[in-house]
Parts: structure tokens; sequence; C-alpha cells
């Protein structure tokens, strides 16, 4: 049995009378330690499974195991406390609580969960053990990226979500990033889901699942992935 | 001009409609308290002084004591500016209710008919009809006041005058015909009075028949051109103050003409009084020579009446001895009587044992006689007996011989004649045996007769047919014949010998009868012999029957014949010696019935004699009883001519009494008052200017937050705008056009606010407040008006500070450049703040406690807009708590810390030695103690200040100490009070701004005045005092002291106290007794009314709390929603993602609430000093409890808003919120 199984899950939005079906029964599954890339084009449903995986939003239809639970029959409460102890985000635009120091915003996770990573610790790892008392608005779009990855990280999750993790970044910057999650996936044994829109990205990844109008349109295993910094685009 | 301009604006109103709602509730909530309030005091005093000026109040009211005449009247009436003068007579006495209560009631006069509508104090009619005439009455009955409360029309009310007025009223019970109202009566103040329990309970309305003199004790007088001032105003005050000197002076004029008319009055009537006492002399000298007279005629009676007496006593003893002789006349009588009775007695038993025996012999004789002469009949007739059977016995014998020779003779005839019967018989019943065989034959024949006749007829038959005739036939025909023939004989032989048979029978059958009839002869014969025998028989035998008896009787009579003989000599003897006694008894009784008259004409007599005597007895008691009543006649005479001789002394004296009484007369006095000596106006006057002071505070805060609530607002809205406002800058809109675009927005919100503010405030405030304040009065209208002199500037300074706070949200927007302003707006940076470097503190910190602190220090507008809105509603909270403290405070010290005395008792001014005394009895019987007092009213100047107040001088004020407590307010150290002290109560102090040390001057009631210095300052909150030591009084003035009042420690139940006050007002010379439960009761009462003021304020103040929070906490939320779907998504529960922004809510409150908590003491302090009104001083202290209940209070609205904001928050998505840029 895979980390992650996707059975038949169906997600639908309701547009006056129209019932549009963001997720069509979509199949897929994952293993541990896997750095998982989802790829499609825009308003293909990406967003849309990774909220239901994540536990921000529920599937209408289907089963959603992780690690052998069944979450989605998760009610509310049960929701919340899966996001809190198993799930780390990263988000597009970095989601950093503004009023916060860069440690701050990661202690604002960490101190919620079982058993946390030394927040520190961790910012090093991010490479920005000089920058922990800045505030948000005082550091580059890269490190608040990497702020909102040790935030992530230092929840010591089962499962790292990255949203279009380089979708406001620049070319390097965004490279830098991505080689940040993968290590963070090979180093800590962490599952990685990226989402993006950009094709390239995929050769970097150990499983590729590419979605279309709702639904997987193709999985595969990458056997040899490349280091980010090989990836271009 | 800009269409589309105008479509957005009104699209962001309706797009934000919460937002538009709460500058518009803001500014309502503030305008609406400020121009409510403000309305309050001014609505109330109108509406009283309209009432006023239709029921036609006094402007001024002379009273006098000596009385107001017509004259009076008609120089008042000419006096410029008066514009009518009513007159009236009012009067304080008890009254017994139907239900037996015995009530203080005042009694008004009016003589409605003739003063009609217009008069000064006409009560207004509300039920029924005016008095006409006397015994009818009007009652006040109102509401607002217990007065009249049970009063009803046809209800009856019996006086009950006091003695001096016995005679002033014509009718004792007056009927109740109308009901009405008055404006002297609006409040529900007690009036007090000399009489009864003190207060007066039930006021009335009677006519002028109904009272009995010329004079009046009042005018009430209305003023022209007052009725268009508002009488609580100044202006009015100065014109009736004018007015009222006028007439002071014009009262000086006419008391010394009405003096002087009284001592006419009352000359005449000494005179008067003289003239009568001598005629009254006069007649009483004439009825006493008139008794001495009649005395001398009744003794001359009893004279008479002597000697008759002893006439009747010498007539009576000659019949007295007259009757004696009589008597003994009687007596010899008698005795003779008596002894004839003796013989006449043994007569009569004679008579009467002898009588019966010689009846009984006599008739013994004649008995014997009647047997004799029976007997020897009954012999003679024996004797013929005996022949008659003797007779009967020889004929019997006779006949006998007779019969047995007819017997002899008849007896063979009878023989043979039986013989031949019997041969007879024999020859018949052989006879019959030889005809039954015969018989028996020709039966035979027959038989074969009959045969041979059917051969016969079968041989005619034959012959007919025409058969040859045979010689059988032949032979047979014939032997029929023949058998035929002889049958026929034998028939007729038989027949024969059947006949004879039967004749034989008939002969045996007579011989038969004619034998047994001669049988029959013999036998009767026999028979007939043998009854007479046997009759011969029973006669025999009863002859020797009665034989026997006669013998008996014959020996009997023998026997009896001596017996007889004697008795026959017997009665020949009585009837010799009878008729001799017969004639002795009845001699006797003939002179027993004479003796018997004798007696009864003697008696009669005696009865006569003695009932003479019972009489002579019965005339001597009565002369005897008219001798006692003659000496007890003179005795009185005598003692009438004492009386009256000492009579004419009294009165003689009495007379000069009162002439040297009218001689020494002292002057009236003309007492002129106005409005202020009438409870309600004085009262209605301090209330409202009570309202109208705190008017003057609450709504400062409303103002401020409004302004700060539209200031945040309006910030958040322009932030959220920044992007389109950048669009229309670029599109080249103008600065102007874009700000008024907000200018428009809150202005539109902040006026449309006001007018409703105004609307519901002016009405509702007024209202409620005036609600709280119609259980203490009545009037008929309550108006609220729209007052634009509030009304405007309120609605313009409002608007303009929405405008103002707008304005400077916007200008620094308006400063940026369009193209910063189309970027996303740059993240407000987090900021370090001056607790991170109490770093130990700021360490310890949960760092979510750390966002709340940046957060609170981040948004300062927010922070100041909620410390003053939260502040503002503790503020309000706690001010309204510390009245109540304050209020409820004062009675509780005043009456039980500091006074200790409950009574207060007055005497008149010239109270007699006596009456004090009696007085002191009372009060040493039943009181704990009682202190003696100078009090007076009196005034303080000091500069230009002049304050009434009430002036104490105890006559021991060592004493006093236990009377009253005078103690420093806020150290509570005892102050010093000796015979030279001279102590201020607090507030009076205060107001004159002296202190211990200082001098002030003090004017007594006769305006003299004196300097006296402070020694000290005592605690003190009901009126105000100034405690003069009886030294000090008498250093400074210059005269003794008269202590008239009585301060006395007598408590008793609430219930009995009436009785006390009643006791104590009927001892002479006792003017007035007053608990302090009366002004305890009024201030319970006011208690009540500020609750109602409490409950208003703690409304407001949920209002501005709930405006305040809800803004605030709004903002919070929209302002931060991607950070609360953040640390959603990082997986917070509900109740931390709550926590994490209420926290900031919470904090705000508390702190708010703590700010608000100083400064509501300040609040409070300022409340209680403006509204206390100048004989009160409200306390100081707040209590703990109302700490306490504001900071909850504040907390419960605060944790409503959160519940309510819970669901806002709730709503938040994670999905959504992480879509956009921040």
């Amino acid at each position: 049995m895979a980390f992650i199984e996707f059975h038949d899950v169906c997600k639908y939005y309701k547009n006056g009378d129209h019932k549009i079906a963001a997720a069509d029964h979509v199949n897929f599954e994952a293993g541990r330690g896997e750095f998982v890339v989802i790829v499609g084009p825009s308003g293909a449903g990406k967003t849309t499974m990774l909220n239901i995986l994540g536990g921000m939003d529920s599937c209408d239809e289907g089963h959603i195991l992780l690690d052998g639970r069944d979450i989605s029959g998760y009610g509310e409460k049960e929701l919340t406390r899966y996001r809190r102890l198993d799930v780390g985000f990263v988000f597009q635009f970095y989601n950093l609580v503004q009023n916060l120091t860069a440690l701050e915003n990661v202690e604002l996770a960490s101190e919620i969960c079982k058993k946390p990573l030394p927040a520190g610790e961790v910012m090093a790892q991010v490479g920005l053990a000089e920058r922990m008392a800045n505030f948000p608005a005082q550091l580059s779009g890269g490190e608040q990226q990497r702020v909102s990855i040790a935030r992530a990280i230092a929840k010591n999750p089962k499962l790292l979500l990255c949203d279009e993790p380089t979708g406001a970044l620049d070319y390097n910057t965004g490279k830098q990033i991505l080689q940040l999650l993968y290590n963070t996936c090979k180093t800590m044994g962490k599952t990685v889901f990226v989402i993006t829109h950009n094709q390239a990205i995929c050769p970097m990844a150990d499983r590729v699942i590419r979605i279309k109008n709702g639904s997987v349109q193709e999985m595969r295993t990458n056997p040899a992935p490349v280091p980010a910094e090989e990836i271009e685009w | 001009m800009k269409k589309n301009y105008w479509l957005m604006v009104l699209r962001t109103i309706r797009e934000s409609f919460g937002r538009f709602i709460a500058i518009f509730a803001i500014t309502g909530l503030g305008v609406g308290f400020l121009v409510g309030l403000l309305c309050t005091a001014p609505d109330m005093r109108q509406s009283v002084d309209t009432y006023y000026d239709e029921g036609h109040l006094f402007d001024l009211n002379v009273k006098s004591a000596k009385g107001l005449t017509e004259d009076d009247r008609t120089t008042v009436e000419q006096m410029a500016d008066v514009e009518r003068v009513t007159p009236s007579y009012q009067k304080d006495l008890l009254v017994q209710t139907e239900d037996g209560e015995q009530a203080t009631a005042r009694l008004h006069v009016l003589d409605f008919s003739a003063e009609g509508e217009e008069a000064v104090n006409r009560p207004a009619l509300k039920e029924g009809r005016f008095p006409e005439k006397a015994g009818e009455c009007a009652a006040i009955s109102d509401s607002a006041f217990g007065a009249g409360a049970g009063l009803k029309i046809g209800d009856t009310v019996c006086l009950e005058p006091e003695e001096d007025d016995e005679e002033l009223f014509r009718e004792r019970e007056l009927t109740v015909v109308g009901l009405a109202s008055s404006p002297l009566y609006m409040a529900a103040e007690q009036e007090s009075t000399s009489v009864g329990s003190g207060t007066v309970a039930l006021f009335f309305y009677v006519d002028r028949s109904e009272i009995d003199t010329d004079i009046f004790t009042d005018f009430h007088i209305s003023l022209t051109d007052c009725v268009p001032l508002d009488t609580f105003g100044s202006a009015y005050q100065e014109a009736v103050d004018g007015q009222a000197e006028t007439l002071k002076a014009l009262g000086r004029e006419r008391a010394l003409i009405r003096d002087q008319e009284i001592y006419d009055e009352a000359m005449d009537e000494i005179r008067e009084a003289e003239d009568e006492y001598r005629e009254k002399r006069a007649d009483a000298e004439q009825e006493l020579f008139d008794a001495k007279q009649e005395l001398t005629g009744a003794e001359k009676k009893i004279r008479d009446g002597e000697k008759e007496l002893a006439d009747g006593k010498e007539e009576l003893a000659d019949g007295k001895r007259e009757l004696d002789k009589a008597e003994k006349q009687l007596s010899d009588a008698k005795k003779e009587l008596d002894k004839n009775k003796s013989q006449v007695d043994k007569a009569r038993k004679t008579i009467k044992e002898n009588g019966g025996k010689i009846k009984e012999a006599k008739k013994a004789v004649e008995t014997f006689d009647g047997q004799k002469k029976a007997w020897e009949k009954g012999v003679k007739e024996l004797a013929k007996a005996k022949k008659t059977l003797d007779v009967g016995r020889k004929k019997l014998a006779e006949g006998r011989a007779e019969y047995e020779a007819a017997k002899a003779e008849a007896d063979p005839q009878i023989e043979k004649a039986r013989q031949e019967l019997t041969a007879a018989e024999k020859q018949i019943s052989q006879g019959g045996q030889e005809l039954a065989a015969r018989e028996k034959e020709l039966a035979g024949h027959k038989a074969s007769l009959d045969a041979m006749e059917k051969d016969a007829q079968a041989v005619a038959a034959a012959i007919e047919a025409g058969q040859p005739v045979t010689e059988e036939m032949r032979q047979l025909l014939a032997g029929y014949q023949t058998g035929k023939a002889a049958y026929e004989q034998g028939m007729a032989a038989l027949e024969e010998a059947r006949r004879t048979l039967a004749g034989a029978r008939s002969q045996y059958e007579a011989g038969k009868a004619e034998l047994e009839a001669q049988e029959k002869a013999l036998a009767g014969a026999k028979a007939e012999l043998d009854a007479s025998e046997k009759q011969l028989d029973a006669g025999e035998k009863e002859y020797k029957k009665n034989k026997k008896t006669l013998d008996d009787a014959g020996e009997k009579i023998e026997e009896a014949e001596p017996k007889i003989k004697e008795a026959r000599g017997q009665i020949a003897q009585w009837d010799k010696n009878y008729p001799a006694m017969k004639k002795g008894i009845a001699d006797y009784e003939k002179g027993l019935r004479q003796y018997r008259s004798g007696k009864a004409a003697f008696d009669k007599h005696k009865k006569e004699y003695e009932d003479g005597l019972a009489e002579l007895e019965e005339n001597e008691r009565k002369l005897k009883d008219a001798r006692e009543e003659y000496e007890d006649g003179l005795k009185e005479y005598e003692d009438a001519e004492a009386e009256a001789e000492q009579e004419f002394a009294d009165a003689e004296t009495e007379i000069a009494d009162a002439r040297q009484k009218v001689e020494e007369l002292e002057p009236g006095e003309w007492y002129v008052l106005d409005r202020n000596t009438n409870p309600s106006y004085v009262s209605f006057d301090n209330n409202s200017e009570k309202v109208s002071a705190i008017a003057r505070v609450f709504p400062v805060f409303f103002f401020l937050v409004a302004a700060l609530v539209a200031l945040t607002t309006m910030t958040r809205m322009v932030e959220e705008e920044r992007g389109e406002i950048g669009t229309l800058k670029a599109l080249g809109y103008g600065k102007g056009t874009i700000l008024a675009k907000y200018l428009l927005y809150a202005g539109s919100a902040g006026l449309l606010g006001s007018i409703a503010g105004i609307l519901v405030g002016q009405w509702l405030f007024p209202t409620v407040i005036w609600n709280a304040y119609s259980i203490m009065y009545y009037y008929p209208g309550f108006h609220t008006v729209f007052r634009g002199i509030y009304a405007i500037p309120s609605a313009a300074v409002s608007v303009l500070g929405v405008l103002g706070a707008t304005y400077w949200a916007c200008a620094g927007i308006m400063r940026e450049k369009p193209a910063r302003l189309m970027l996303p707006r740059a993240p407000k940076a987090g900021k370090r703040i001056w607790l991170e470097y109490v770093t130990p503190l700021w360490r310890s910190m949960k760092f979510t406690y750390k966002v709340t602190a940046r957060n609170l220090f981040r948004y300062k507008k927010r922070l100041f807009m909620t410390l003053v809105g939260i502040a503002g509603c503790t503020a309000l909270l706690l001010a309204g708590f510390g009245i109540r403290d304050a209020i409820g405070d004062i009675v509780g010290i005043q009456y039980e810390e500091l006074q200790q005395y409950h009574l207060t008792v007055d005497l008149e001014d010239k109270a007699s030695q006596e009456s004090i005394q009696g007085l002191h009895v009372y009060l040493d019987g039943h009181a704990r103690g009682y202190a003696a007092v100078h009090s007076e009213q009196v005034s303080i100047l000091q500069g230009r200040r002049k304050e009434d107040t009430v002036l104490v001088v105890p006559e021991s004020a060592k004493e006093y100490r236990n009377f009253m407590v005078f103690r420093d307010r806020r150290s509570g150290r005892e102050i010093p009070f000796d015979a030279s002290s001279v102590l201020l109560t607090e507030k009076l102090a205060d107001t004159l701004g002296v202190s211990v040390g200082d001098t002030f001057t003090l004017e007594d009631s006769d305006d003299a005045r004196a300097e006296l210095t402070v020694t000290g300052i005592t605690e003190n909150y009901i009126r105000s005092f100034v405690y003069v030591g009886a030294a000090a009084y008498e250093e400074a003035f210059g005269k003794t002291v008269e202590y008239g009042t009585r301060h006395v420690i007598y408590p008793v139940e609430p219930e009995e106290e009436e009785r006390v006050v009643t006791e104590l007002l009927a001892m002479a010379d006792v003017s007035s007794a007053q608990y302090n439960s009366t002004v305890i009761a009024t201030f319970e009462n006011m208690l009540g009314k500020v609750d109602y003021i409490v409950v208003v304020l703690i409304i407001c103040a949920g209002l501005l709390a709930f405006v305040v929070l809800y803004n605030l906490t709004n903002i919070n939320i929209g302002e931060r929603e991607k950070e609360i779907a953040t640390i959603k998504v990082l997986g917070f529960y509900p109740g931390e993602v709550n926590a994490y922004i209420y926290r900031e809510t919470v904090v705000l409150s508390i702190m708010g609430a703590v700010v608000g908590l100083v400064g509501g003491i300040y609040l409070n302090r300022f409340i209680v000093v403006t509204a206390e009104v100048s004989n009160i001083m409200f306390g100081r202290r707040i209590y703990p409890m109302s700490f306490v209940y504001a900071f909850v209070i504040t907390m419960v609205f605060t944790g409503l808003v959160c519940l309510v904001m819970s669901g806002k928050l709730k709503k938040i998505s994670m999905v959504e919120s992480m879509k956009s840029v921040d």
C-alpha cells in the first residue's frame, strides 16, 4: 500500500445551475519520501487536489488514504488536527504574519505541534540564521519563501504541500527554493508535493502527476530525477 | 454631473452598509443623547410653566394672621401691575373620613361664583362640579401623591375644628361634589401644618358660604406681564420680587388700619359686654328677691299644716274610745254563745247519731208488716191449689175406666177384621198367579197364529194371483180362521179376570185402612190419659214444695214478733222528743248570726280608725319633708346669693382684663410670599435643575467616540479602496472629487444619524426622564418640543466632526501617486515595540500574546477609539452606580451616623412655662432624651453671596454632642464643639468658600446681623446648618437665647410615629412635631428615580460599548482576513483563532475599563456635585461593588460583541483568502 492514495476523488462546485467538477474521479498514489510534482494548466484542478490533500477542503466523493488513514471522512475538527500535526504548507505568496519576525513566524506554527523541530535550527537549515529577527517586510521574496518553508518544516509534518512555490519568484531564486524543497525531501524524508503549471520542473520529480480538466491524465515515476540546478525554463 | 460617479457613491454605501450604519448609529446615539438630555429640563419647565399659567397659579400670596378685608383687597387691586386679586380663607384642621379615620386636611375657601373662571389658584375640575353652597366641597385628588386618592364624589367628610373655630363653619359635614387638581399641589411633597399629624393629607375647596366670617386669610395675586415669563427664570423672579417689596410696604400701612379696626371692634365688644353684664346683674338680683319671697310663703304653709295635724290627732283619740266599748259588748255576746254551743252540739250529735237508727227501725217494722201479710196470702192460695189437685185426680180415674171398657169391646172386632184381610190377600195373590199363566198361554197362541197368518197371507196372495186353491190351502185357511177366533175369545176372558182381580184388590186396601184407623184412635186415648196423670203428679210436687216454704216463713215471723214490738216502742218515744231539740238549735243559730253582724260592723269601724291614723302619720311625714325642703331652699338661696356676688366680681375682672388685652394687642403683619414657598414649585425647580446639570456632562463622551468611530471606519475604508482611488486618480479625477466621495459617504451617514438621533432623542430622553419624575408630580400634559437651539448646533458639530475625521483619514492617501496606489499596498511593516525591550517579560510571553501586543500598538487609532469608547462605557456605568451610592448613602449617614435625634418639636414663640413643663413631662416619660435648642431660619452673607440656612444654638453644647455628631468627613475625626464654637456644614462652607478661621456674617430672621468666626466644618448631607454655641451667639448678637425647639431621641416603630406626633401637637403651645422619616421617605423616593436613571445609563453605555467594539472587531477581522486564514491553515482550532483575534479586543476592553473606572470616579464626582441641590450634599463615596458592577457589565458587553463576531470569523474561508495578494 502506497503512502498516499487517491481513489476516485471528486469535488464539485456549484455555479448557479451548473455543477462543475473541479476534481473528477482522481486516482493516484505516492510513496513515502517521494518528491511529487503535480502539473497542469491553470484551472485544471491542481489546487483543488492540494486543498483536499492538505485538509483545507473536503472531497464530495471518493477516498483519500494517508498512511493507511482515510482522511476523506474527516470532520472539521479532525481536519484541523490533521492540518496541525501532519501537513506543512508553502504558499505562492508566503502568507507570513507581518507583525511577527521571521523566527516568530516559524514559532507560530511550531508552537502548536506535538514534536516540532527547534525553530532556530530550521531557520539555519533554510539559510536564514542571520535574519531570524527581521520582520517579513524587511526580507526579500526568496527569503520570505524560505521563512515559509521553514515554518512548514518546523512543524515536522508527514507531508509538505507547496502551491506554486516559485510563482512569485525570479528564476534563480525559484530554483534555489526548489532545491531547498528537494533537499528537505531527501534529507528529512518528507513527502513533498509541489504544484505547478511549470512543466520544466517535472524532471526533478520522483513522480509526476499530470492533471487536466480535473482528472489525472498521466502518472509516471521518474527513475532518475535531475537535480534542480540542472533544469531550466 | 458625473452620473457614474454618483452611482459609485451610492453603490459603495449599499455594499458597505454595515460601515455606513456604524457611522449613522454612533452619530445618532451621540446627537440623540445630547439633544435629548439638553431638551429634557426645558421641556419639563415649559410644560409646568404652561400648567401654572393655565391653572392661574398665584405669583404672590399675601397672608395675614389678623385677617384681610375687602378694603385691603381694593387697595391691592389698585396697585399697578396687579392683574387680579383672589381672596381666600385657608384653614388646616382635622377631619374624619367616611371610614372613620382621622386625617389632617386643608380647607380652601373660594367664592367660586363671584370670582369666576379666572380666579387665581382656582383648581381645575376633573369630575363633578364645584361646591355651590355650604356643606359641599371639591377634593384635590391626584395620582401623583396620596392626597385624596380614595375620595370619590358623594363621599362625606366630617370637620372636627378646634374649639376656637367651632363657629366658623356653617356645616360640619361636607359632601364631595367634585374632584379637582391644582398646580398648588402638583408634587408629592408634604405640606406641613401645625394641626394633627403635622402634614396635610387632604385638600378641600369649599364655597364662601361654608364659613361665617367677613375676613380672609390669603390674597392670591396674579401680576400683569408675568404670564409670558418662564416661572423658573430670573426675569420672572425679579419681576415678582419687585412687586413683593411694594406689597410689603403696602402691608405695613394696611396692617395698622386693620389693627385699629380690630381694636375698635374689640372695644365695641367690651362695651357691649359691659352693658350685658349690667343687665344680667339686674336680672339676677330680681331673681334672688323672687326666690326669697317664695321661701317665706312656703314657711307659712308648713305652719298651717302642723296645726291641722294636731286637730286630726284629737279626733282620732275619740274614735278609739268608742271602739273599745263596742269591743267589750261583742266579747260578752260571744261568751254566752259559746256557753250554749255545747248543748246545741249535744243535741245535734243525738240527732245525728239516732236519726239514722230510728229511720232503720221504722223501715224494719214496715218490712215485717209486708212479709206477714204476704205469708197469710200464700197460706190461703196453697189451700186452694190442694183442692184443684184433688178434683184432677178424680177425673183421671174416671177417664181410665172409660178407656178400659172401650178397649175391651174393640179388640175382638179388630182381630176378626184382621183375619178377613189376610184371607183376601191370599185370594188376590192366587188370582194374580192364574192370570199370569193365562197370559202366558195366550202368548203361545199368538205366536202360532202369527206364523199361520204369514202362510195365510201367502195363500191369499196366490189365490188372488189366480193360483189354484188346493186343499191344503183351504185347510190352512180355515185353521187359521179357527185359531184366530179361539185366541180372541181367550183374550176377552183374560180381560174379565183382570177386572175382577183389580176389584178385589181395592176392597182389600179399604178394609186395611179402616182397621189401622181404629187402632190409632185407641192408642190416642191412652196417650191422653197418661199425659193428664203426669201433670197431676207435677202439681202435687209443687204444692208440697210451697207448703214447706210457707211453713218456714211462718216460723220466722213468729220469731221476729217481739223485736218488732220493742222497735215500735222506741219509735214512739223519738217522735215525742225530736221537736224540742230542733227548736233549741234554731235559737242558737239565730244568736250566732246576730253576733257575727255585730262583729263585722265593729271591724269596719276599727279599719276606719286605722286608716285615719295612717293618713295622719303620712301627713306628718309630708310636713316634715316640706320643712326639710324649705331648709334646703333657704340654703340654696343663700349660696346663690353668694355665687352671684362672686360672678359679678369675676365678670368685672374679665371685662377689665379684656380691656387690658385689647390695649396691649400686638400689631398685625402682612406676609408676602412668592412661588418659592410652594413646596411643589420648589421641588420641581430643584429636580429640573438637576436634570439640566447632568445633561451638560454625558454627551461629551458620545461626541468623542463618534468622531473616533468615524475616523477608524473611514481610514479602513480608504485603505480598502486605495486601488480604486489610484485608478480614479489615474483616470484624471481630481483630488477634490475623490475626497468628496468619502466626505459624502461619511457626511450623509453622519447627517442622517443626527436627524434620526434628534427625532428619537428629543422625544425619548425627556419622556423617559419625565416618566421617572411623574411618580412625584402631577400635571396634565408633558410636551416634548423641537428645540432648534440645541438640535441644530448638535447636529452641525457632529457632522463636522465626522467630516473632519474623514478628511484626516483620506489626507494621507490623497498625497500618494496614482502608480503607487495601484500597486498592492506594501504590507505595513512589523515594528518592535517598547515592550520588547523589557526582555524578561517579552521572553516569557507566548508569542500569540506578542502578536496581540504588537497589533495593539500597531493600530493606534483603534487603540484610542476603543480605549475612549470602553472607558466611556465603564465610566458611565460607574457614574450611574456611583450616583446611586451617593444618594443611597446620605440618608443612612445623616440619620444614623450623624443625627442621633429622631424628632423635632417646635414650641410657639410665646409658649407658657406650664406648656413647656408639660412637654418636658411627656418627653421625660416617653423619649430617651431631648435637647433644648434654638432653631431659626437665617442667611449667611459672605462677600456677595447669600445662602439661606438653619441656625441651631443648643442650650448645652456638651450635651448636644449626644444628639449630633460633628466630624470631619475625610478623616472621620471628631470636631470639638462647645459654647464658643461656630460650625458650618460642609456643603454650606464649600458654597460660601469659607474655611476654618474665616469670618462670615449671619443675618437672623429679624434682620439683625453679627460676625462669627468658623471654628470647624462638619460632615452633613441633608439640609445645611450653622451650629453656634450659646456663649458665642449671645456674645455676637448681644441677646439671650430662647430655646423654642426640642431635638428628641425617641425611636418608635414607623406606624407609631403619627400617633406620637398627634399626641405632641395636641399639647398646648406645640406648633410642630416632625419625625425624620418624612425626609427619609422623600429620599427613598428619590433613590427610586435614580435607579431609573441608572438603567438609562446602562442602556446607553451598552449601546456605546457595542458600537465601538463591533466596529473595532469588524475592522480588525476585515483587515486581517488573510492572516486569519493562514493560522487556520496552520491548524489553529476555532477557539484558538477566536482567542488570537479577541485577545486584542479583550485586552483593549480591560484597559478601557480600567481607564473608565478611574475616569468614572471623576465623572461621578462631577455629576454628583453638579446634580446636588443647594440644601443637600450627596455622598462622595463609591462602593467597591459599584466598581465591580461597572467592570463586569463592560466585560459582559465585550463578551456579547465577541459572541456576535465569532460567526463572522468562522465564515472566513481558507481557500478564498489564500488566493489574493495581501
